[in-house]
């Protein structure tokens, strides 16, 4: 089992997507503790975990890993929902698009699953307006 | 006197609403060990509630089919779709699970659980916790709540509620 390979699959499609954006949005992921200095920038937060990493069938076993994918935005907070919801949708539209992939003989084969939310939060102590999204994820490195 | 067949129909409804308990039962004793555990306030207030039925008795870690509410075994009950819902009643549950940001302060006791994170607090969720010499410490992992429900872990349980509920009345 690659775990990198795994999570470069996820992971670069929505960098791309973000830094694609005008202006880039900075996208953080696991084990990356900076946050944008200014605390009202928005920016990304991507983390991916890990929860099974094979499935033994009667026959073999497959090295198919599970996990799950949170993505929260992070916007400015007492501006309304509009920006949040443009961004979620920047990163429901690479996922979807993942889902679409077809399965090559190589590389990493991924299937997400039903995408949760978004759910939308602002607390009193912190400067931001979160939207969140979950899914869980398959997937089966090929090569 | 009720016939062969209608008494194996309710046997088997008996049976799957024994197997929703069971599943709830391993699934809140799940989430108690993978969750944050500190003083053990937020292992011990899974409650499963019954739509429709009743609600769960408060009850604390290990969780026993006896902490679920009794579902009746009839054919509404049986094909309803929301047989049981798990909650933790603290006021922050959202925060606990990573899914809201909240503001975290030190006890000042140690905790009871492993300590996965400690360092410096630099953000608003729970783990938001770099290295260095602070005293900002975690007692779950990251996102420990999505992954144990998209991972395979609550599958994982929901099959073992199934499997003991069988085992147990045949």
């Amino acid at each position: 089992m690659n775990y990198q390979a795994i999570r470069a699959a996820l992971e670069n499609p929505l960098l791309t997507a973000f830094n694609s954006l005008v202006p880039a949005v900075p996208v953080f992921f696991d084990n990356i503790t900076a946050v944008p200095p200014n605390t009202t920038t928005e920016y990304v937060r991507i983390n991916i975990t890990f929860g099974i990493t094979n499935e033994p069938t009667l026959t073999s076993s497959v090295d198919n890993a599970r996990g799950a994918l949170v993505i929260r935005i992070f916007t400015e907070k007492g501006r309304g929902p509009a920006r949040n919801q443009t961004l979620l949708t920047t990163a429901v539209n690479v996922l979807e698009n993942l889902n679409n992939t077809a399965k090559t003989t190589a590389g990493t084969f991924m299937r997400l699953g039903e995408i949760n939310g978004p759910t939308f939060s602002a607390t009193d102590e912190a400067p931001h307006f979160v939207g969140r999204i979950d899914t869980s994820w398959v997937a089966t490195v090929l090569t | 006197m009720a016939s062969t067949a209608g008494q194996f129909n309710r046997q088997l409804r008996r049976q799957v609403q024994s197997a929703a308990r069971h599943a709830a039962a391993e699934i809140m004793n799940d989430l108690a060990k993978a969750g944050p555990l500190w003083g053990g306030e937020f292992a011990n207030s899974w409650v499963a509630n019954a739509p429709g039925v009743g609600q769960g008795r408060q009850a604390s870690y290990p969780y026993t089919i006896r902490d679920t509410p009794n579902l009746p075994d009839t054919i509404k009950a049986v094909a309803r779709n929301t047989k049981l819902v798990i909650v933790n009643t603290t006021d922050y549950a959202m925060q606990a699970m990573d899914l809201e940001e909240g503001y975290f302060i030190d006890p000042g006791t140690d905790p009871l659980g492993p300590v996965v994170l400690e360092g410096n607090r630099y953000g608003r969720m729970r783990t938001d916790i770099s290295s260095g010499d602070g005293n900002a410490r975690s007692t779950a992992p990251k996102d420990w709540f999505v992954t144990y429900v998209n991972g395979g872990g609550m599958q994982k349980s929901l099959g073992n509620g199934v499997r003991i509920a069988f085992a147990r009345e045949n």
